[in-house]
């Protein structure tokens, strides 16, 4: 046995020792584990796409979310195309309009109705030089049995019934809404204002409705009864009296007054949620440990109850975006916010319902803008939420 | 914990069970399904069914089946109700209504007096009837002044010389009087019952009421529905082939047409917009009637964007009419007039055809000639124009115009507009009030005659929302009120012939409605102003 | 705490009288009143008909009038539909809407939170992506579109069900699904979300090294203390949900007492208006409070009254 059971460490042994990990601030850590997760990475991405598409993608089309083609209205995006002859190409729409077209699916110009014989249920129509006569009594009869539904027939040739074939609407990939616009162009100005609306409602819920909450639940007695009986006031009042009267005491002044009547009342949720959760941690031992400590109350808030109560705030932020999007709608229905022709997604979607029926795609389009935007936000959410869990850092 | 699972999981069973239970009770009587209508009143229920308080058509239309006016008025023919028989005195201005021997449903007798009680009630300011503000336009004799509580109720020119002969005093020969007796407002109601259930109660309580239509109420549901069974004490109930019409309050169009397809209902009075085109050409038992009224937008006279004429004018021809029916795809008719077709004048050719188009045309033929009004206006191009604001009130029917005619102008004028949308009691403040640039307006007309419709720019009149002013038409208004034949036809179209020049709204169209009857129901008929009358109906099941 | 409660019951009365007389005031300062008309309806009868319901007293006097008759229970009488008072509207309506509503808050409770434990406890499995997935499907598709698709379907073309009103059993499927589609999905991610959270407290972690029984773990320690975001979501949601919903009940034409929510409001009915809300604010406080009460059971510990410093 030597002398010393111990010995010095030579400086370079300490230095090893010291960078062996680097200190992560909690931001830093968040992010390092946030680029961990596969979903949450899609989420974000999905997130940065539809963020470009709504700034950039209107740089890309010259046409504007208001031209209108009323001749081409209610085209769907896919065509069930007719080869009337060998370079003559027509689509017939669920209203009884014709329409040429070329083979590959761009819309050329919609043919003239001459003649409506309704009783026998024979349509003529013409583009100038050619006519064309359209039979849809067969249609019609409760027991058909053949694999068709029309009959065409070109300069009074032989009758067409079968389909030549199902392309895409080269002109407009999305298909076009009831005056004859181009929903693609009309999904990515909406993204504009949905995105705001989402923006905002998110903002708010985090600025107001989180830390209404939480200081609510962390002041008590008569600070939170008269806080939480106040979002009982703005939850129980009528939105639509709350928004004729922001109407007609400040005017549509665009998003501004939509933003004033929407942020002021959409974090009532998510203050009562906060506070729940907020009731139940205050009166946990860290908090107890750092009240003894002497740390500020501002600070327990921000640092202590808010990180760990950021599970259900995200989810709850999550959830309640969407509810904005079609609050949004609601209340440009009503008059405040984007005025027509401008629509967000919201309103495309509740604009499209009367047609649902026949044109379906006019609802998926929007619908379907949300729901992938709801998606990323939920995979991001989710991720962020693991991220930013402050009992995960350990493990 | 699994233990209340189970409890949560059977209570909730029970709940599916008591609902079910609560509801069989509201099952149908035994009725012969073969004599039974359904149908369906596209509201979610009328405000009343007192004739003399209601004030929509909704009422209106169920009024139509529990009770009967002097006359009927189906599809512009007048023919005999109560009164079998009327004549007129040799200055048209005393009409005598010989009533027939007809009966309440509670089975006493009606009278002539019943009909003074019910219009006296009607036109009293103290029952605060919305709709007696229409005793102007019938010309009886003191009723308007009674009407607006100026003059004694027992001045009015009414009487009954007997229980069975009425007697009117109008104080100008008005022709269209007798077919206005069809209308709503002047359907008579039994006095005792109508003290038994105050503010109209009585008409919708089956215990209550008492009516004199072929059917009469045996079941009413807030917010649900009624029935309605045939009155075994109404006049013509042999030629009643009904026994029963369920009414339907589903107010949604979606639902309506889909327990129409269904089979749950064999008429619906309003079906989706988007479907439409299609019914009009596949399906025979869609049926498109043109209403009495006109969609328009006024210009707010008051502003001096709106001073020159020239301008109004290249507003109006820069608007494609056509183009705007087809995508409303009601079977709308384009306006180039305010009065829609459908007014008889008195040589029995149609009004609106008789007056031309005034230089508006359907189409757009005539935006060259609205680009050089407006450049001669001094707005070559639209340059230099103000912007202004198109109001209307909430709805996407209005919006969907609204965005075409924007869309229309700025490609056709070279003229920016921005559209703005208010909530529709708040818009009718706003116009009301004169408050706007350009707001939408619509106007539907209660009797037959094109008055109706021409009366309200008359510069004191209520309605007149753009604030218009021109001596010689109101003059000529005036006049045609005061005469008839071809006298009162002349002064209208010479008083459309200048409202049509100084133009001081847009028409844009004239309003339709549509109904989708399945072939089963047989002899339905409808009126002129648009309500339906299934008192000899019948179902070929 | 039993004094506390009894004061913060004290204080929801009150709170319900300051929503209706907010409610009041404010309904009164929106343009527009009960009769008007797009045929505006002259100044005389206006005048008889204002008389006719006291509109033309002063508007203080209206209020108190209003509320004397508020806390008796008369409600008044209803504008738009004339000699109904709001009182039967309510009776009559109010059974429609609850029945639906009380099945769809029974199929959140026994759905939604199981799901989302269930969604917890098989963390990135299959299972969990298919019920978070549904979850957001039920938020992005709107409630109009959810109930005309389902009309159109199951009605239209499959002719399953009956396409309007609640006459048979099966009727009530489709207002219930509609009703409850986004609360549903809420509650699941919620339920799940807070379970996550609690299934990594050190306690649980404990217990289950402990060996004690996986289920009597989740059963006793950690759903209690899931269970506080998903109560507090919950009691607000009940009771909207019990008050129904204007666009459910008139896709499916329910005659309850949701649609007066909106149609109150367009046609200016003032006592419809005040006597929906009033009802919906009774609902909603009570529920509230409840939330409150059940946070003292599900953790003792926590404290209302406020911090003593």
């Amino acid at each position: 046995m030597s002398g010393y059971d111990f010995t010095f460490a030579s400086s370079s042994e300490r230095t090893e020792q010291e960078i062996a990990r680097k200190s992560l601030t909690y931001w830093q850590d968040a992010w390092r584990r946030l680029k961990k997760n596969k979903l949450a990475m899609l989420g974000l991405g999905g997130v940065i796409f539809i963020l470009l598409s709504a700034i950039f993608g209107p740089l890309f089309f010259s046409q504007s979310y208001s031209d209108q083609n009323l001749d081409f209205a209610n085209i769907p995006p896919k065509l069930d195309i007719y080869r009337l002859s060998e370079d003559y190409f027509l689509i017939l729409t669920r209203d009884y309009k014709l329409i040429e077209v070329t083979e590959n699916g761009e819309l050329l110009s919609r043919l003239k109705q001459i003649n409506k014989d309704a009783l026998n249920k024979v349509y003529t129509y013409s583009d100038g030089s050619n006519t064309v006569t359209l039979d849809f009594s067969y249609n019609l009869l409760p027991g058909k049995t053949a694999d068709y539904d029309y009959t065409l027939s070109f300069n009074g040739s032989e009758e067409i019934s079968q389909k030549h074939k199902r392309t895409r609407n080269k002109t407009y990939p999305f298909g076009t809404d009831v005056v004859g616009r181009s929903l693609l162009i009309r999904v990515i100005y909406g993204a504009r204002i949905s995105l705001t609306i989402a923006f905002m409602a998110a903002l708010v819920n985090l600025f107001i409705g989180v830390i209404w909450g939480s200081i609510a639940a962390y002041e008590g007695g008569r600070t939170d009864n008269l806080m939480m009986r106040f979002v009982d006031l703005l939850n129980s009042i009528p939105l639509v009296i709350y928004v004729i009267l922001i109407m007609v005491l400040v005017g549509n002044r665009g998003l501004w007054t939509l933003t004033l009547a929407l942020g002021s009342v959409y974090w009532v949720v998510m203050a009562r949620l906060v506070r729940g959760q907020v009731l139940s941690l205050k009166e946990q031992e860290f908090v107890l440990a750092a009240i003894a400590l002497g740390v500020s109350r501002r600070k327990i808030i921000a640092r202590h109850l808010i990180p760990n109560a950021i599970g259900p705030i995200i989810v709850t932020l999550t959830m309640l975006i969407p509810q904005a999007v079609f609050t949004e709608a609601f209340i440009a229905f009503i008059g405040l916010g984007a005025s027509a022709p401008m629509a967000s997604w919201g309103t495309l979607a509740s604009d499209a319902l009367s047609g649902l029926l026949s044109y379906p795609y006019q609802m998926f389009y929007p619908s379907i803008a949300i729901a992938v935007t709801m998606l990323s936000f939920n995979f991001l959410g989710d991720g962020l939420r693991d991220a930013l869990d402050p009992r995960l850092r350990k493990g | 914990m699994k233990m209340k699972w189970n409890a949560v999981i059977i209570s909730f069973a029970a709940i599916v069970c008591l609902a079910a239970a609560g509801c069989a009770k509201n099952g149908k009587t035994d009725m012969d399904p073969a004599k039974v209508l359904n149908w369906n009143l596209s509201s979610s229920g009328p405000q009343t069914l007192d004739p003399g308080l209601n004030g929509a058509s909704d009422g209106g239309d169920v009024g139509n089946q529990i009770f009967e006016g002097l006359v009927r008025e189906q599809n512009g023919k007048v023919v005999p109700g109560i009164a079998e028989s009327w004549t007129f005195s040799n200055d048209d201005k005393t009409i005598t209504f010989h009533l027939r021997d007809s009966r309440w449903s509670d089975g006493s007798k009606l009278t002539a007096h019943d009909f003074i009680y019910s219009w006296k009630r009607a036109m009293d300011p103290a029952t605060a009837s919305e709709y007696s503000w229409i005793w102007e336009y019938t010309n009886v004799v003191g009723a308007q002044k009674a009407a607006e509580g100026n003059g004694s109720l027992d001045a009015v020119g009414i009487k009954a010389l007997d229980d069975y002969t009425l007697e009117v005093n109008l104080n100008y020969p008005t022709a269209y009087f007798v077919s206005l007796m069809a209308f709503y407002h002047f359907h008579p109601v039994k006095e005792s019952a109508v003290k038994a259930g105050p503010d109209g109660t009585w008409a919708s309580n089956p215990e209550l009421f008492v009516g004199n239509g072929p059917f009469m109420v045996s079941r009413y549901t807030i917010g649900e529905g009624m029935t309605v069974v045939k009155n075994p004490n109404y006049w013509n109930a042999e030629n009643v082939k009904l026994d029963a019409i369920n009414i339907a309050f589903i107010d949604d169009h979606s639902t309506a047409y889909q327990a129409y397809k269904n089979g749950e209902l064999d008429f619906i009075n309003e079906v989706p917009p988007a479907e439409v085109p299609r019914l009009i050409a596949e399906d025979p038992e869609f049926y498109v009637f043109p209403l009495l009224g006109t969609y328009y937008y006024n210009f707010n006279l008051d502003l001096d964007i709106w001073k020159d004429v020239k301008v109004r004018r290249a507003l109006t021809l820069a608007i494609d009419r056509n183009k705007i029916v087809e995508v409303l795809a009601k079977g709308n008719i384009s306006a180039s007039g305010f009065v829609p077709p459908g007014f008889p004048d008195h040589q029995g050719k149609d009004f609106a055809e008789t007056a031309g188009n005034y230089g508006i045309p359907a189409d757009s033929s005539k935006v060259e000639e609205a680009k050089s009004l407006l450049a001669e206006a001094g707005y070559p191009n639209g340059e230099g124009f103000p912007k202004f604001i198109l109001l209307y009130n909430t709805s996407e029917g209005h919006q969907l115009v609204a965005e075409m005619v924007q869309e229309m102008w700025k490609i056709n004028l070279g003229i920016v507009c921005d559209l703005e949308n208010q909530e529709w009691a708040v818009f009718q403040d706003t116009r009301k009030e004169g408050d706007y640039d350009m707001a939408r307006g619509g106007w539907l007309t209660d009797f037959l005659d094109p008055m109706g419709l021409l009366a309200i720019f008359q510069s004191n009149n209520a309605y007149n929302d753009p604030n218009y002013y021109n001596d010689k038409y109101d003059a000529l208004i005036s006049a045609a009120n005061i005469s008839i034949g071809a006298n009162h036809f002349d002064q209208l179209y010479a008083a459309q012939e200048i409202l049509m020049a100084d133009l001081p709204v847009i028409p844009v169209y004239h309003y339709t409605d549509d109904y989708l009857s399945s072939p089963q129901v047989k002899n339905w008929k409808r009126s002129m102003l648009g309500t339906v009358d299934f008192s000899v109906a019948y179902m070929e099941r | 705490m039993k004094r506390y409660f009894f004061k913060r019951f004290l204080n929801s009365l009150l709170t319900i009288l300051l929503i209706a007389t907010v409610t009041f005031f404010m309904m009164r300062a929106i343009p527009g009143g009960p009769f008007t008309r797009e045929k505006p309806v002259p100044e005389e009868i206006m005048k008889a008909l204002n008389a006719k319901y006291n509109l033309d007293a002063p508007l203080i006097v209206q209020y108190f009038d209003y509320m004397k008759g508020l806390v008796t229970f008369n409600l008044g009488p209803s504008f738009s539909r004339v000699g109904v008072s709001v009182n039967d509207l309510i009776i009559q309506g109010f059974p429609q809407t609850a029945k639906v509503g009380f099945l769809a808050v029974l199929l959140i409770i026994i759905l939604g939170v199981p799901t989302g434990i269930i969604s917890a406890l098989r963390q990135n499995r299959p299972i969990d992506y298919t019920v978070m997935f549904m979850a957001t499907l039920g938020v992005a598709i709107p409630r109009f579109v959810l109930a005309t698709l389902y009309v159109y379907i199951f009605a239209g073309i499959l002719g399953w069900v009956p396409t309007f009103g609640l006459k048979t059993p099966i009727a009530y499927i489709g207002p219930v699904i509609a009703l409850c589609g986004y609360s549903l999905s809420f509650t699941a991610r919620l339920t799940r979300s807070s379970m996550l959270e609690v299934l990594r407290q050190d306690y649980i972690r404990t217990a289950r090294a402990n060996g004690l029984r996986s289920l009597s773990v989740i059963g006793k320690h950690a759903m209690k203390n899931a269970l506080i975001p998903v109560v507090t979501y919950l009691g607000p949601t009940i009771a909207a949900i019990m008050t129904g919903s204007f666009i459910i009940e008139r896709i499916f034409a329910i005659p309850g007492i949701g649609r007066y929510f909106v149609e109150g409001v367009a046609n200016r009915d003032y006592t419809v208006i005040m006597g929906v809300t009033v009802l919906y604010a009774s609902f909603y406080v009570f529920m509230v409070f409840i939330v409150d009460v059940l946070y003292a059971f599900i953790d003792p510990r926590i404290r209302f009254e406020g911090r003593s410093r």
